[in-house]
């Protein structure tokens, strides 16, 4: 009898035992989950996650139609110039209004998203791989080598990144794919800035020397430790870069060193308006707020970001 | 000549120095002992007493500035980068903050997988032949295997401390430096893994090297125990005998500050003045010597004698066992 | 009302935070009683409320997340928590102080540390001149040479730095002094000699104190009495001798089996099976029942409240339910 008393003492205890924590133990989400989880709670990020995509629906839309009716639309709407609706006011036919030469400027607008964005992420990538590599290894090793690479950049720094981008420009000349590495070494200085000292933190981590305890290789360590647990901040700074690299190809395209006519890349659109600024209010104002817009939007997801990958605010 | 065992560990006039802005720092200065198979030595001292990187140094996380490490008979310091990473696998470390000595970005399991991999001991395309060895990792460390798929930030401080463990113990080492394992845990968890780590050094024959500033816990694992003081041995000794006769006057003072837990429990306390002088550049002579009650002129230059007041009981002392 | 001899009389605190995770009941019916020049060990591991205890206590719940939901703290006969936060400001620091577990974030980095114990005594309504004396006596106090009081906080060590907090905190002479783990980021040494100056300064202000630890062993060093936590409730409370001669509630047996002996010679020790539990979500019942070694059914559904042992002594367990309750239930 007693001992079966305690051995139903037993099994209830083993069964409490076993489970009120299953469920808690084990939330089964990894930090990319958690992130999205903060993330979405922000309203303001959200809206620039969904601007931002918007633009990228938009121009891979405008790409396909290019391909499929061979550029006739292209040509039709966007190149052709019409002399006889010159500065023509938004209408129900012209959502938008109609430009210096009498082009439809939503049209433009919707076909010149492609250059801003994927020239400006194309050259924020190129920032990122180079400034990156250089600032791990500038972090990771230290010492001369950190020196040597620091030092390099800080002369880069030195100059601003306009003026870097233009002497690029000016010596390379004004292919597209000159403009995306100009504006891209303009950046590499600070993305090396901000990796490097994320990776001089994360590499005092105990894990780093655990994982040189078992005999790893730097590259193994780099590469797989040290990068991984770095990115969040040079991935908030890489968000606000593309906004920054939309702004610097405007620029680039408004002096006349980017994109060239007739290509309706957005800067050049506000480039080519502002001497008919006093005649047509709209054909300054429209592309102006495009551009506001998604760097806004940039701005707004690089911040909400930065919140989701802070882990101080986490719980 | 007779067949004399080799000591699992060796270490001879060990010396760890960095350099600073202010000067060389001498974090490790001149220690030499031995540890025997299957054994435990506690290495016990303050913050900054040199322990933490005494352990690094031995495993050459830290390169030695002078002096040898000897595992098994053979010369650690002069083993070359290939050699080293083989012996890696029988020298592991477990670190004190469970937080920070796992990384974030890998699951349980490719945390203790991770150093198979690294050594070569399995392909890393062996993926069931490695899911079997962590399983039977976890499994001696007491972790569910349910958990297999976590991550670290989702487990409480002494589910990461046995990850810790499983990772080292991933590559079945002979020999293990404990760097404070149990200092971050609340003590009923503290006590689950002081257990676990004593059975492991049962089933599996280990070797370690305990570091921590907590002397009971240090007593209640250890075999031989290890006094530092700024990066100095100041004494050395078998646990029992330590805190029945402490004879260094650090020792003494040290012992009789731990408050214990029983109210009754009276002693004569020893009240230290001052706080630890800077392991910078230090003076020549005993570094107790300024907070010393018995310090004389003579402990102020020159060398210290260590003394074996015992057998087997050293102490860096010119008055060992005053009081 | 509460008892006259009791400068704090704490019943049945209640108080959650709301997160996303969930409502984390962080004390749930904590009841305990503090005799004037007393001082009260209070017992526990991470997450058992502790901490929120000493900030309830204080009047510095961050609201929102946090919400006292139930009880009453009575402070010298008034209840704390009806007072308005114009009146709190009054009774903290002056009447009420607090000190810190970490000695390297709780000082102003850019304040000298005379002009950081001047600020208190000028909230508090000295003059200049007077400030300026004050804390040139609160440094001398605690060992600390006056001259010094020109010194910025990185000039000091950590010892040193946990001195001088304990200044801070000493310099309006307040009745009542929560001690938030003061010692855990000092070494065993320096621990001691910030302890025995504590025991020193506070007979001679006849001061109340309140210590937040986990080590058992600066408990039984410096306690009068004793209160051990678990889950946001106090399991056992007694007098210093009747805890640590008596311990009662499996809990603080389990506490015990858990530290090694410097004493004796123990080859095992015997912890605690399993883990605090997550404290968005409870166990229903004595919150320890699933780790508890004596549970049985009953105390997953015993509507959990203390029982008297003898004495002061009080614990929180269904094994000690009295037998005339057991019979009406």
């Amino acid at each position: 009898m007693i001992m079966k008393k305690q051995e139903r003492i037993q099994k209830a205890r083993e069964d409490v035992l076993n489970k009120p924590y299953e469920a808690a133990d084990v939330k089964q989400r990894s930090l990319f989950q958690e992130t999205w989880m903060r993330f979405r709670r922000s309203k303001t990020a959200m809206f620039g996650l969904c601007f931002l995509l918007f633009l990228v629906l938009v121009s891979i839309t405008t790409v396909v139609i290019d391909v499929v009716t061979d550029q006739e639309i292209y040509n039709n709407y966007v190149i052709e110039q019409d002399p006889a609706s010159r500065l023509q006011l938004p209408s129900g036919e012209h959502l938008l209004g109609m430009d210096e030469l009498g082009r439809d400027i939503l049209m433009r607008l919707l076909w010149g998203a492609r250059y801003s964005l994927f020239m400006s992420l194309l050259s924020i990538v190129v920032a990122l791989l180079v400034g990156g590599a250089l600032g791990a290894i500038a972090g990771y090793f230290g010492g001369k080598t950190d020196n040597i690479i620091m030092r390099i950049m800080d002369v880069l720094l030195s100059m601003p990144p306009m003026l870097l981008a233009l002497t690029v420009v000016a010596a390379l000349g004004t292919a597209t794919i000159n403009v995306v590495v100009a504006v891209g070494v303009s950046f590499v200085p600070s993305f090396a800035r901000v990796l490097r000292a994320s990776v001089l933190q994360v590499k005092e981590q105990e894990y780093i020397e655990a994982a040189k305890a078992v005999g790893s290789s730097h590259f193994r360590i780099i590469t797989q430790f040290v990068i991984p647990n770095s990115l969040a901040p040079i991935i908030v700074q890489g968000t606000l870069g593309v906004a920054n690299a939309i702004l610097t190809i405007a620029s680039l395209s408004f002096v006349g060193l980017g994109v060239q006519s007739p290509l309706p890349e957005w800067g050049l659109m506000l480039s080519n308006a502002r001497n008919y600024m006093r005649e047509a209010w709209h054909i300054t104002v429209v592309p102006g707020i495009a551009i506001m817009l998604t760097i806004l939007s940039l701005n707004l997801m690089g911040d909400g970001l930065r919140d989701a990958m802070d882990p101080k605010l986490k719980n | 000549m007779a067949e004399k065992s080799v000591p699992t560990l060796q270490v001879e006039h060990l010396k760890k120095y960095f350099k600073t802005k202010k000067g060389w720092l001498h974090a490790v200065d001149d220690v030499s002992f031995s540890i025997e198979s299957g054994q435990t030595l506690g290495v016990v001292g303050e913050s900054g007493c040199g322990k933490s990187t005494l352990g690094r140094t031995i495993l050459r996380l830290h390169e030695p500035t002078s002096g040898k490490v000897y595992f098994n008979g053979e010369d650690v310091t002069a083993f070359s980068k290939a050699r080293m990473k083989q012996a890696r696998s029988d020298m592991q470390i477990i670190f004190q903050d469970p937080y920070a000595s796992l990384n974030p970005r890998m699951t349980v399991s490719q945390t203790i997988a991770y150093p198979l991999i690294i050594q070569g001991k399995y392909d890393a395309r062996d993926k069931e032949g490695i899911a079997k060895k962590v399983r039977e990792v976890m499994d001696m460390v007491g972790l569910a295997q349910r958990l297999v798929n976590t991550y670290p930030h989702e487990l409480d401080g002494g589910r990461r401390q046995r990850i810790g463990i499983a990772r080292a113990l991933s590559l079945e080492p002979k020999f293990i430096v404990c760097d404070e394992p149990v200092s971050a845990l609340d003590v009923s968890i503290q006590a689950q893994i002081l257990n676990l780590m004593q059975d492991l050094q049962q089933q599996l024959g280990l070797t370690y090297l305990f570091i921590t500033h907590n002397m009971s816990v240090v007593k209640h694992l250890s075999d031989n125990i290890m006094v530092m003081y700024l990066g100095q041995m100041v004494e050395f000794c078998e646990a029992k005998q330590l805190f029945r006769n402490p004879c260094h006057p650090y020792t003494q003072a040290l012992l009789s500050a731990i408050p214990v837990p029983d109210p009754d429990y009276k002693t004569e306390r020893i009240l230290l003045e001052g706080e630890l002088t800077s392991p910078i550049n230090p003076a020549p002579g005993c570094r107790f010597a300024k907070r010393c009650r018995y310090a004389t002129e003579q402990c102020f230059g020159g060398e210290t004698p260590v003394k074996e007041v015992e057998p087997g009981h050293f102490v860096a002392c010119h008055f060992p066992g005053k009081r | 009302m509460a008892d006259n001899d009791n400068i704090l009389e704490i019943r049945d605190l209640k108080i959650v935070y709301k997160t996303q995770e969930g409502v984390v009941e962080a004390l749930n019916g904590a009841s305990l009683s503090l005799k004037r020049g007393q001082t009260l060990g209070l017992v526990g591991e991470t997450g058992a409320g502790k901490t929120t205890l000493a900030r309830g206590i204080m009047g510095l719940i961050p609201k929102p997340p946090g919400q006292v939901v139930g009880g009453e703290i009575f402070f010298n006969g008034t209840d704390l928590l009806k007072a308005s936060e114009h009146d709190m400001r009054k009774v903290r620091g002056a009447q009420i102080s607090m000190i810190f577990q970490d000695p390297m974030t709780s000082l102003n980095p850019v304040m000298t540390v005379g002009e950081q114990i001047e600020e208190v005594l000028r909230a508090h309504g000295r003059s200049v001149k007077e400030a300026v004396e004050g804390a040139h006596e609160m440094l001398e106090m605690v060992g600390i040479p006056k001259e010094r009081a020109e010194e910025y906080p990185h000039q000091f060590s950590g010892g040193m730095k946990q001195r001088i907090i304990i200044a801070i905190a000493l310099a309006c002479n307040p009745e009542f002094l929560i001690a938030d783990e003061p010692t855990t980021a000092l070494d065993v040494t320096i621990q001691y000699q910030v302890l025995v100056m504590m025991q020193k300064l506070k007979e001679q202000f006849n001061t109340s104190m309140l210590m937040i630890t986990h080590d058992l062993g600066i408990v039984a060093q410096n306690c009068d009495y004793v209160a051990i936590m678990y889950a946001g409730q106090v399991v056992e409370y007694g007098a210093l001798r009747e805890i640590f001669k008596d311990p009662r509630h499996p809990y603080t047996l389990g506490l015990f089996g858990s530290i090694p002996s410097l004493s004796e010679d123990t080859d095992r020790l015997t912890p605690i099976e399993g883990m605090p539990p997550d404290p968005t979500r409870l166990p229903t019942g004595c919150p320890f029942h699933p780790r508890c070694q004596y549970a049985t059914e009953a105390c997953a559904q015993w509507k959990s409240e203390a029982y008297p042992v003898g004495g002061e002594h009080t614990v929180r367990c269904l094994r000690f339910q009295p037998a005339e309750k057991r019979e009406e239930a």
